[in-house]
C-alpha cells in the first residue's frame, strides 16, 4: 500500500465523514445513533480504500456502510436507538449532486457555551473529523474510556438538551465563533515538541475548513497564525535542543506555506475588523519576514505585541512584550516593562523567567542572569527547552 | 389535587445561566453549591436550547442569582 493511497484515502473519508455526520445530525437533531455507524464505516473505508483505490462516491460508499452497520447493530440489539434513524440516513442516487457542506453547524454545536469548554476541542476532533476516543485522549493525556465516557455525554447532551444545528445570529456570531476558533487553537497547541503525537494537521484542517465556511477575518486570521507556525516545524529543533525562532535555519522553512499564510491574512485585513487572532498571524508574519530582509523587525514585533495586549490581555502576551521591547529599545527597557507585570501572576511563570534571563545576560548582570536561568529550568517541563536553557545558563561568562 | 408535574432529562444535560454583575456566564451542568436550593420555576415552550437561555438572561432571577435551564423528558 502506498503512502499516497493512504494519504489520499484518509483525506476523502476525513471530508465525507464530516459531511455526512452534520447532514445527519442536522435534519434529525440526534449526534449519538448515527456517529457510531458512521464511526464504523469510516473504519472500514480507511482500511478497503488505499488497497482497492476511493471509491468515485465516498459519500454514497460511507452512507451505504454506515447504514448496514446501523442494521446490523438493530439486530444485534445493541444500544442504538431504532426506528426513524434509518430512513433518515440520506440516500446518495447516482445522478444527486454532492451534499451540501454543513460541518460549521457541527464545529457551532461542539463550541456551544452549553457544553463544557474542555471538551469542545474533542468533541470537534471526534465528530467533524472522526477521530477516535483513544486518539484524543493519548493527547489530552486523559484515559482512552473516561474520554469516550466524556464525549457520549456531550452528544447525549446536544440532542436531550436540544441544541439546535442552527448557525448563530448574527448579533451571536462574534462570540460563538470567537468559541470555535479557540476551539480549534486548542487542537493545535496541544503539542508536544518532543515528538509524540499532535494534532496539528488536524487543527490546520479544521482551520481551513472554517475560514472557507465562515468568510469572516478572524478565521483566515488564525488559519494564517497556525501556518505560519507549522511551517517552521521542521526547523525548531537542532539535536533535540530547541532553536529559537530569531536563530532558526530560513532553509528549514516551508516557504510555500508560509506564502499561503501571507495571503490569507491579506484577505483577513482587507475585511477591516481586527481581532487577537489576525494580530497574532501578523506578529508571526513579522518573523517571517526575515527570510527575505535576514533580521527580525524587533520594532514591529514591540508595537503588535502593544496592540495586542490592548485587545487581549493576555500574562504571555505582557512577557513576550517586554522580550521584543528588550531586543528592540535595550535590555534596560524590556526589564521596566516585565517589572510593571503583577509579580504574583509570573513567579512560577517559566517564560517569564526565560526572558529575564535573557534580558539580564544582555545587560551584562551575570549573577542576577544565572539566578533567573536557574529558576526557568526549575520550572521547564519540557526537555528540549530545558536543554536550550541549560546551554544559555553555561555559556555565561564567569564574570 | 395534583396541579402540575414534569419529567425532566437527566442533571447532566442541564445548563447554569447567570447575569450577575451584568456579566453573562453560561456552563455545562447544574448548579452545585449546596447552600443554593431551588427558588422557583417557570415553564417555557420554545424550539431550542439557545432560545431557553435567551429567556434565562432575562430572568430577574439571573441578575443576583443562577438559573438552570432544563429540557423536559415528557415531550412535546
Amino acid at each position: 500500500m502506498s503512502d499516497t493511497a493512504k494519504a489520499r484515502a484518509e483525506q476523502t473519508a476525513r471530508a465525507s465523514y464530516g459531511k455526512l455526520l452534520a447532514r445527519i445530525a442536522s435534519r434529525t437533531g440526534d449526534i449519538m445513533a448515527p456517529e457510531d455507524a458512521l464511526s464504523e464505516a469510516f473504519a472500514e473505508g480507511l482500511k478497503t480504500w488505499p488497497e482497492r483505490g476511493v471509491p468515485d462516491r465516498p459519500e454514497a460508499w460511507l452512507t451505504t456502510v454506515a447504514r448496514n452497520r446501523l442494521i446490523d447493530a438493530q439486530r444485534r440489539g445493541k444500544r442504538m436507538v431504532v426506528t426513524d434513524e434509518v430512513p433518515e440516513m440520506p440516500t446518495l442516487t447516482s445522478d444527486e449532486d454532492e451534499i451540501p457542506d454543513e460541518r460549521l453547524r457541527l464545529l457551532f454545536v461542539c463550541a456551544h457555551p452549553a457544553i463544557d469548554r474542555a471538551l469542545h476541542t474533542p468533541l470537534m476532533l471526534q465528530t467533524v473529523l472522526g477521530l477516535e476516543a483513544d486518539a484524543i485522549g493519548r493527547v489530552f493525556l486523559i484515559s482512552p474510556s473516561a474520554m469516550a465516557q466524556q464525549l457520549v455525554r456531550a452528544m447525549h447532551k446536544i440532542g436531550d438538551a436540544g441544541i439546535h444545528f442552527s448557525l448563530p445570529a448574527r448579533s451571536d456570531m462574534a462570540g460563538r465563533l470567537t468559541a470555535v476558533l479557540e476551539a480549534i487553537y486548542g487542537a493545535f497547541s496541544k503539542d508536544w515538541i518532543d515528538g509524540a503525537s499532535d494534532f496539528s494537521a488536524e487543527a490546520i484542517y479544521l482551520a481551513q475548513m472554517t475560514a472557507a465556511l465562515a468568510d469572516e477575518a478572524e478565521a483566515q486570521g488564525l488559519c494564517a497564525l497556525l501556518l505560519f507556525i507549522q511551517a517552521r516545524r521542521d526547523a525548531r529543533l537542532a539535536d533535540g535542543v530547541l532553536v529559537p525562532l530569531d536563530e532558526q535555519d530560513m532553509a528549514l522553512w516551508d516557504q510555500a506555506m508560509t506564502a499561503q499564510a501571507e495571503t490569507l491574512l491579506r484577505q483577513a485585513s482587507a475585511k477591516s475588523t481586527i481581532g487577537r487572532f489576525q494580530i497574532e498571524a501578523a506578529i508571526q508574519s513579522v518573523h517571517a519576514a526575515r527570510a527575505r530582509s535576514g533580521q527580525t523587525d524587533w520594532r514591529a514585533l514591540s508595537q503588535l505585541y502593544a496592540g495586542l495586549n490592548c485587545l487581549y490581555p493576555t500574562i504571555g502576551g505582557a512577557v513576550s512584550q517586554a522580550a521584543a521591547v528588550g531586543r528592540d529599545a535595550g535590555p534596560g527597557a524590556g526589564l521596566d516593562m516585565l517589572a510593571k507585570i503583577d509579580p504574583a501572576a509570573i513567579t512560577t511563570y517559566q517564560a517569564a523567567w526565560a526572558v529575564r534571563a535573557d534580558l539580564l545576560r544582555r545587560a551584562s548582570r551575570l549573577s542576577e542572569a544565572r539566578e533567573a536561568y536557574a529558576k526557568a529550568i526549575s520550572l521547564c517541563t519540557d526537555a528540549p527547552l530545558r536543554r536550550w536553557l541549560e546551554a544559555r545558563a553555561a555559556a555565561l561568562p564567569l564574570h | 389535587m395534583l396541579v402540575t408535574t414534569d419529567w425532566l432529562q437527566p442533571a447532566h444535560t442541564a445548563t447554569t445561566v447567570s447575569m450577575i454583575d451584568g456579566e453573562e456566564r453560561i456552563q455545562d451542568g447544574p448548579f452545585a453549591e449546596t447552600k443554593e436550593t431551588l427558588g422557583g420555576f417557570f415553564v417555557l415552550n420554545v424550539p431550542d436550547l439557545d432560545a431557553a437561555i435567551a429567556w434565562a438572561k432575562k430572568c430577574p432571577a439571573a441578575r443576583h442569582g443562577k438559573v438552570e435551564v432544563r429540557a423536559t423528558a415528557m415531550g412535546g
